[in-house]
Order: structure tokens, then sequence, then C-alpha cells
């Protein structure tokens, strides 16, 4: 409740990275603790508000990567060192702790809150990454993934085409059993159905639109589950239960939408 | 499920009395079937009226200490596009569509709209946030007993009129809704308020005000249960900060038949359902009570 109002805080610093996309850094220690996968709720003064992963923390500071989408993140674009940014949460179920070698599969902007996973357990479990943009200047933490494979959409750089096309020629190669993915609802539906075949183990995290973040107002339902609360993070049991998992999602009017 | 919770209401049988309120999770027939999952007794819909809407600009929810405060807009796809998704499912409880309108027509068009695929009807004439709709013409007992006698002629379902707690004249507006013919009231919607930002100065709703739910609302809603079962005639279902059993035995002793859990459902999970009606079950037993005869005796000396 009271936990549920944003916290004013100070932008730290702001970084490009993509043409589309920019991370914002901020002094804030409740979100600096969250899970990797969790995410917050980012209010800009008259404008609105928006869900945004956690894609990183640096001790009590917290960094938000968002793509331009729409008004309000485009305000988050414009907002430089010393502006001001609420902040409530973390909220939601993360991702899981990695017990061994696995996998991260990321798509897009999809990849920020994989970016904070692999910056908490990169040292301890070997991750492997393979990451996919619709274009070379749209791939995005390449340096801290050092990724296996790249692709992209255009052939600007990597394998031309969907990361997932690539997947499963990685997998035949290995022995993997986990994989961690975040990107594309479709890409993600192409990932499911490889760890479905081959009996591996998956955890997603689920895009849809969040208007409360706690789980009361029923914007995020997929199939009834509140993604805001009970997920964005789910595994692959949940997935098979859903209908509506990689075929629909809803409007801000609550009518469906293909993905 | 307790079987001493069990109940009838508005010749309804439910398998306990606690409803899922208007407005939480249940903008999707499959979030209404999470709650009958979760132990809800029967649900109601996210408010449905004629048109689809996106509802307000955010924030749209913000928690304060005592509750959380919400300006939501009425987001809902359009009575058509909910009743036909809706048809041929199987919630597992009885269904209560929640509508909002203008005047007594579109009301009546509204019902026609829902009734095939709906248990029970709840009228808002209470949504503290909207403009021409919801407590803008909930406040007129005039209106609601014209709405209301509008609607109930035009289905054979139960029609609860839910009120706001943002008059003085609950009671005139409740009794109105019973001589327009309601089955029952439900008590209270959200109370209006607002919450601003000290820092940046700003309110920090998108639509500036709001409705207050959660445990701040419950002692309002206790006055406005005991008030209304005082001056009504029909069942009452008591609403506002129901999240632990002895909060729905206190709006039962003041004088509610059925409870609604909204807030709840985000202050504990959606488990409250069954939380509170283990709690319910074994203060009746306790006590050596029927459910029904529980209700309103803080009436009795």
């Amino acid at each position: 409740m009271g936990n549920d109002k944003p916290r004013i805080r100070e932008v730290n610093l702001t970084r490009e990275e993509s043409p589309s996309v920019r991370t914002i850094r901020l002094y804030d220690p409740r979100t600096s603790n969250a899970t990797p996968g969790q995410f917050a709720m980012l209010w800009v003064p008259d404008s609105g508000e928006v869900p945004i992963a956690i894609s990183g923390t640096q001790g009590e500071y917290s960094e938000f990567t968002i793509k331009r989408r729409g008004e309000i993140t485009a305000e988050i674009h414009e907002l430089e060192a010393g502006d001001k940014i609420g902040v409530r949460g973390p909220y939601g179920v993360g991702f899981s702790r990695p017990e061994g070698p696995s996998v991260i599969v990321g798509g897009g902007y999809g990849v920020a809150p994989l970016r904070y996973f692999h910056q908490r357990h990169s040292r301890d479990v070997s991750l492997e990454t393979l990451v996919g943009a619709a274009t070379a200047a749209e791939l995005l933490f390449v340096d801290q993934f050092n990724p296996q494979i790249v692709s992209t959409d255009d052939g600007s750089k990597g394998h031309h085409g969907f990361i997932t096309e690539v997947l499963e020629d990685f997998l035949a190669q290995s022995d993997f059993e986990m994989i961690y993915t975040a990107g594309p609802e479709p890409m993600m539906a192409k990932v499911y159905q490889i760890c479905k075949t081959r009996g591996l183990k998956l955890e997603a995290s689920l895009e849809r639109i969040m208007k409360c973040g706690v789980g009361l107002c029923g914007s995020c339902l997929i199939d009834g589950f509140r993604v805001c609360k009970d997920g964005p993070v789910v595994d692959l049991d949940r997935l098979d239960g859903f209908s509506e998992f990689g075929r629909w999602t809803r409007t801000s009017s609550g009518k469906k939408e293909r993905v | 499920m307790a079987s001493n919770t069990t109940t009838e209401v508005f010749g309804l049988r439910l398998e306990n009395p606690l409803l899922l309120a208007s407005g939480v999770v249940g903008t999707t027939p499959g979030g209404l079937k999470s709650a009958v999952g979760a132990g809800a007794g029967g649900v109601v819909t996210k408010s449905l009226g004629l048109e689809a809407r996106e509802g307000h600009s955010s924030p749209n929810v913000v928690g304060v200490d005592c509750g959380y405060l919400n300006a939501m807009g009425l987001p809902n796809p359009g009575a058509e596009y909910f009743a036909d998704e809706l048809s041929g499912m199987d919630v597992g409880a009885p269904v209560f569509a929640s509508i909002f309108a203008e005047d007594p027509d579109q009301f009546a068009r509204l019902t026609e709209i829902v009734s095939p695929v709906a248990d029970g009807i709840e009228l808002n004439l209470s949504c503290p946030h909207a403009e021409k709709v919801g407590s803008a013409i909930g406040t007129d007992p005039e209106l609601v007993e014209k709405i209301v006698s509008r609607v109930v002629s035009s289905t054979d379902l139960p029609v609860l009129a839910k009120l706001t707690p943002n008059t003085d004249r609950i009671v005139d507006i409740g009794r109105a809704a019973e001589s327009g013919g309601a089955d029952g009231v439900v008590a209270i919607n959200t109370v209006a308020a607002m919450t601003i930002d000290i820092k940046t100065r700003r309110p920090i709703l998108g639509n500036v005000t709001g409705g207050l739910s959660g445990r701040a609302i419950h002692p309002i809603a206790v006055k406005a249960v005991y008030d209304l079962y005082e001056g009504l005639s029909v069942p009452i279902v008591g609403v506002g900060g129901v999240e632990t059993p002895e909060t729905a035995i206190e709006l039962i002793l003041a004088g509610a038949s059925a409870l609604q859990i909204g807030t709840g459902v985000a202050t504990r999970e959606l488990s409250v359902f069954r939380e509170v009606d283990e709690g319910l079950a074994e203060f009746i037993a306790e006590e050596g009570l029927e459910l029904e005869e529980m209700v309103g005796l803080a009436h009795h000396k």
C-alpha cells in the first residue's frame, strides 16, 4: 500500500544503447535489491506511468532500459542527469537462480531484464547468450553478453533472420537443460516450442499492458493469470496452461489483439 | 469449501457469501474464472458500457498507507464484446454483470445485452471518477429509481444497485433503488480521494482525483451497511476493506447478506477468498449460529 506510492528520484546518468533505446540510472535501494525479471512503474509527472524491467543494478543504484514506444517513454528519453522521476516497485515474480549452465535467448529491447540476470549470475554459472534484433544498430548489450550468436532481421549483422532459426542447431551441439528468454512474444512462443520438443526447462518474461502493477486492475491478464503480480516471469508448465500465449494480447480496453 | 457458509441470496445459491468486486481482475472472463478458482462464491464483471473505453491516462493506481487510490476510468471492451467472450464459458459460480450508462434507456439496452450471459445485474451508480456516469447519476434518488425500474422491467435476473458513499443521502438513494424494484443494494463503492506528491507538488493520479479503497474505508462501509439495514428491507451486499474474516464478520453483523472483496486480492492474494471463508466458517461454528442469523445482529441489543 504505502510502498506503492512513487518515490521521487533524481536521474543519476543516462546512456544511449541504440537509436531507439536509452538507459537511465537512479539511486533507489528498493529496486536495486530486486530479483532479475522484476519490474518497476516509472512515473513522469504530468505525463504518465509505464512498467519497465530492471536492467541492472550497481550498489544501491538501479538501471532501467527503455525503448521509445509512445509519449511517456519519449519523455523518459528526454530526461537528463539531475531530472526527477517517480519509481514504485519492484513488482512481480522474477527469474529463478540458474542451477547450472544455461542459455539466454533475447530479442529486441526484451534483453533488458536478461542483462540484469546475466549481471547477477554470470560469475556463478556459465551462461551462453543468443541475441536478436531488427538491425545491427538495435542489438543491445553485446559487450556485456559477449553473445555466442547474434541475428538481425535485415542481415546487417550475424545470422540474417530470427534468432530462433539458429537456436535449434545451437542446442543440438550442446547439452544445456535450461533456457531463460525475453523478447517479442512470437520469438518466445518459438523458443517454448523448441523447449517442448527437446524436453528443456524454460522461463519466459511476458509482456502485457499493465496499469496497476499490484494485481488489482486486470489489464495484464493472460487467460486469467495476472502477469504483473504472478508473473511476468513464468515457467514452461505455466505456459502449457495458457491458450492466449503467442496468439492474443489485450488492448487498453480489454479487447483481444493478435500478438 | 466450508459448508456452513453456503448461502442463498437474490434467488442464487452461493458456495460462500464472498463475491469478487467489480473492477478487480474481472476485465476478462478468464479473470473471473481465476477468482472462482481461488474460492470466490460469485463474481462481478468489470463495469461494462455500450462502447469500448480505454480508461483514464496513467497513473491509474497509487498506494497510500491506508489503502489504494484508483482512477481507472471504466476501461472495458464494450458490453457486447464481453458478453460474446463470456458466452459458453463456465465460470463456475454466479456472475453479476456490472453495467454503467448515462441514462435509463442506455441502462436498459445494456441489460438486454448482458442478461443472456449473466446470473444477475449490478448497476454502477457510484464510480466516483468518470464524467456523466457512476456517482454523477447515482446521487439523484429520482433518477436512480427510474434507472432501476427500467432495468428491472428489462430482465428476469436479480438487479442490484451499487451505491456511492460520496453523499449524505445513501439511505434515500437505497430506498429509491428499492422503490424502483431493486432486489438488493451494494455498498459501498470507493470514497472520492486524491493524493499529491510533495516533492514535485503534482497530483499523482493521471485523472488527478480518484476513489479510495481498502482498509481505510472499512468503517465507512460498516456505517453505510448499518444505516441501509435500518432503512431498507432488501438484502445488502457489503463491500469495503474486507481482507480478513474479522472485517467480513463486522459487515455481516452490520447487515450484509453477502460481501464483495476487491483490494484484498492485491493486499493479500487471490487466496483471500478462501482465507476469509475459512475464518468465517470457524466463527459461525464457534458461535453456534447460521450465517443468515448473523446478518444484522448488531442492530439487536
